[in-house]
């Protein structure tokens, strides 16, 4: 069953009066359950498309629907308050730095999505699963200072699933890490895929890393050229 | 969690700019509580002051109203002289409660103080004057009696000053004449604490003043048209009617004017607060705008930043203000000396009074600007996108 479907999906940014085609008329699917790997070289586009996927920008042109519904369509804009809607609703997000509020514990950290989500209700036991399954939990009271690299992703990927989401964009998660720490996130990543059955979509540059993936987006010059 | 807490932390990020912000605050609202309390102060103390001279109405000689004002206050010097003839003839008006006759003198006394002093004498008739000053009480002793020539009354802090007690005797300066202390007031906080009173005519033969006054108060009744009367009073020749209202507006106009002036610093005080708090929060926006980006593309609405930052101001402006007002409460006393060294007149009673409607109101007031402050700042950080914040990362 499709999860996500794009269809024509095309980015267009001005550059003075240059026009760039981030994305150009890509179309595809992701099905529930899947590990898709978007790769490519610098600039090729997979950036724009997984912030479009994840309702962090809108597209310039085509349409995408999440779970049968239609996101974007047409070019049509959507305000911030209306993406933040759906992304509170579907999404959670890794990136590659960790971006944790420094004055916050390992615990405050994780419960900053249930803040602004009201309809959010996380219990202790929730808390409590979410630092079991990432190895954090001696370290809960802990600053984002006095942890490692990876200790501080394991908490960004911790936040990302307190809202218990069906798909999980993670955009070069490992960029900031070593190669164990990075072996680490790649493990827990996929245990979440398999136990927990999120879709994972992501993007990464390293092909060892990308072949977690069971489903892989080539992309090059803002169209894809590989996917299977 | 909740926001509050987020946004609490948040300012501890940066302790030592928060510090300054607060700082920076709590100085406008100190200055703004102490201008209010004096405000207040100053005009109770001027009311009280007044309402103790015990009468609606000063005759004086003829002269500047202001030297007479000061005359009444607190004693002055350089006094003129009007005949006490003209007793009888205001004692005839039908709106009259009760007169008493005054003469003041000012005697240099070497021995006063360090490097001596001004003594300051008021002859009183015995019969009309304690009447009219019914608060005047006594620590020893009594008034001396009508007919007696020879005792003084001290207030209280004249007694402690020549450090008399009943019954001593002493010469006054400037007089050969040897007075018996006959009674020691109570502390009233007026200038009748540092006054040496005796009986009228003792006073006039003392030093040579037979049959002059230098001021009349006058008590009307109830009924009285006051501003009736003391047009009547002006076709008497030679004298000066002084009014305790407008004794009061005189004075009270002159200290608006200083306090116009002040009011203006302290509004420019607070103007200079409240940049500092938008300067400081538009600047902790942008150096958190990639982490303000992530938390909106974790949930966060617009109006969640928004809140966030306001409440984050808010906590800055409130911390100001709280601790402007109870350094304003802690530090009153030593307000009020430095008011009173530089202003040239000050009546007795406390000066800066502050309480709790002027405490709540300096406080709403700094909070309302301090907001007011924050909201450029806290629209700046509503309008971010999380997806610039995540290209500026890259």
């Amino acid at each position: 069953m499709n999860l996500i479907t794009a269809t024509g999906l095309t980015k267009i940014y001005k550059r003075g009066s240059e026009e760039v085609r981030a994305l150009d008329g890509v179309s595809f699917s992701i099905e529930k359950g899947d590990i898709a790997a978007v790769t490519g070289p610098s600039g090729s586009g997979k950036t724009t498309l997984v912030n479009i996927i994840g309702c962090l920008d809108n597209p310039s042109s085509g349409v995408l629907k999440i779970d049968g519904n239609e996101i974007f369509k047409d070019g049509a804009s959507f305000s911030e308050s209306e993406l933040t809607k759906v992304r509170r609703k579907f999404f959670g997000y890794i990136f590659q730095k960790f971006f944790l509020l420094p004055t916050l514990t390992v615990k405050e950290n994780i419960l900053v999505p249930s803040v602004f989500q009201k309809e959010l209700t996380v219990t202790q036991e929730k808390i409590n699963e979410v630092l079991e399954i990432l190895g954090i939990a001696r370290r809960k009271n802990h600053l984002p200072y006095e942890l490692s690299g990876g200790e501080m992703q394991r908490v960004a990927i911790a936040r990302a699933l307190i809202n218990s989401p069906e798909i999980l964009i993670a955009d070069e998660p490992t960029g900031n890490l070593d190669s164990k720490r990075s072996q680490e996130i790649q493990e827990i990543l996929t245990q979440l895929n398999k136990e927990r059955k999120i879709t994972i979509i992501l993007v990464t540059h390293n092909p060892e890393f990308a072949k977690i993936g069971n489903k892989k987006i080539e992309m090059k010059d803002g169209k894809i050229t590989v996917e299977n | 969690m909740n926001i509050f807490q987020i946004s609490y932390k948040n300012l501890l990020r940066r302790k030592t700019r928060t510090f300054f912000t607060v700082t920076g605050i709590m100085l406008s609202a100190w200055v703004l509580v102490t201008l209010l309390g004096f405000n207040r102060g100053y005009e109770n103390s001027l009311n009280n002051d007044i309402d103790a001279m015990g009468f609606q109405i000063i005759l004086t000689a003829k002269g500047c109203p202001y030297e007479a004002a000061t005359l009444m206050l607190k004693g002055g010097t350089g006094l003129r002289y009007m005949p006490q003839s003209i007793v009888a003839d205001v004692d005839k008006s039908p709106e009259v409660s009760k007169t008493s006759a005054m003469l003041m003198h000012a005697e240099f006394d070497p021995n006063k103080g360090e490097n001596g002093g001004t003594s300051i004498y008021l002859g009183i008739d015995p019969q009309t004057y304690p009447e009219m000053k019914p608060y005047l009480q006594f620590q020893q002793g009594a008034w001396f009696n009508e007919n007696s020539q020879d005792e003084i009354v001290l207030g209280f802090e004249a007694a402690e000053l020549e450090q008399r007690e009943i019954g001593d005797l002493m010469i006054l300066p400037g007089s050969e004449t040897e007075f018996k202390v006959a009674g020691i007031l109570k502390r009233t906080g007026t200038q009748d604490d540092g006054m040496i009173f005796l009986p009228l005519k003792a006073l006039q033969k003392t030093f040579g003043k037979e049959g002059q006054l230098t001021m009349l108060g006058i008590q009307l009744k109830r009924e009285a048209d006051a501003n009736l009367f003391e047009e009547e009073l002006y076709k008497l020749q030679d004298v000066q009617v002084v009014s305790m209202a407008q004794v009061k507006n005189t004075i009270m106009s002159l200290v608006t004017s200083a306090k116009v002036i002040v009011l203006s610093i302290a509004f420019i005080a607070f103007l200079i607060a409240m940049f500092g708090v938008l300067n400081t929060v538009l600047m902790s926006v942008f150096e958190r705008y990639q982490e303000i980006g992530i938390l909106k593309s974790m949930g966060a609405l617009p109006s969640d930043i928004f809140k966030m930052i306001l409440i984050e101001t808010a906590l800055l402006c409130s911390l100001g203000a709280a601790f402007g007002i109870i350094f304003s409460l802690a530090f009153a006393d030593a307000s009020e000396k430095i008011i009173r060294y530089f202003l040239p007149f000050t009546p007795n009673g406390n000066l800066i009074a502050i309480d709790l409607q002027i405490a709540a109101l300096s406080f709403a007031a700094i909070a309302a600007i301090g907001i007011i402050g924050g909201i450029y700042p806290s629209i700046r950080a509503a309008q971010i996108r999380p997806l610039e914040a995540i290209r500026a990362n890259d």
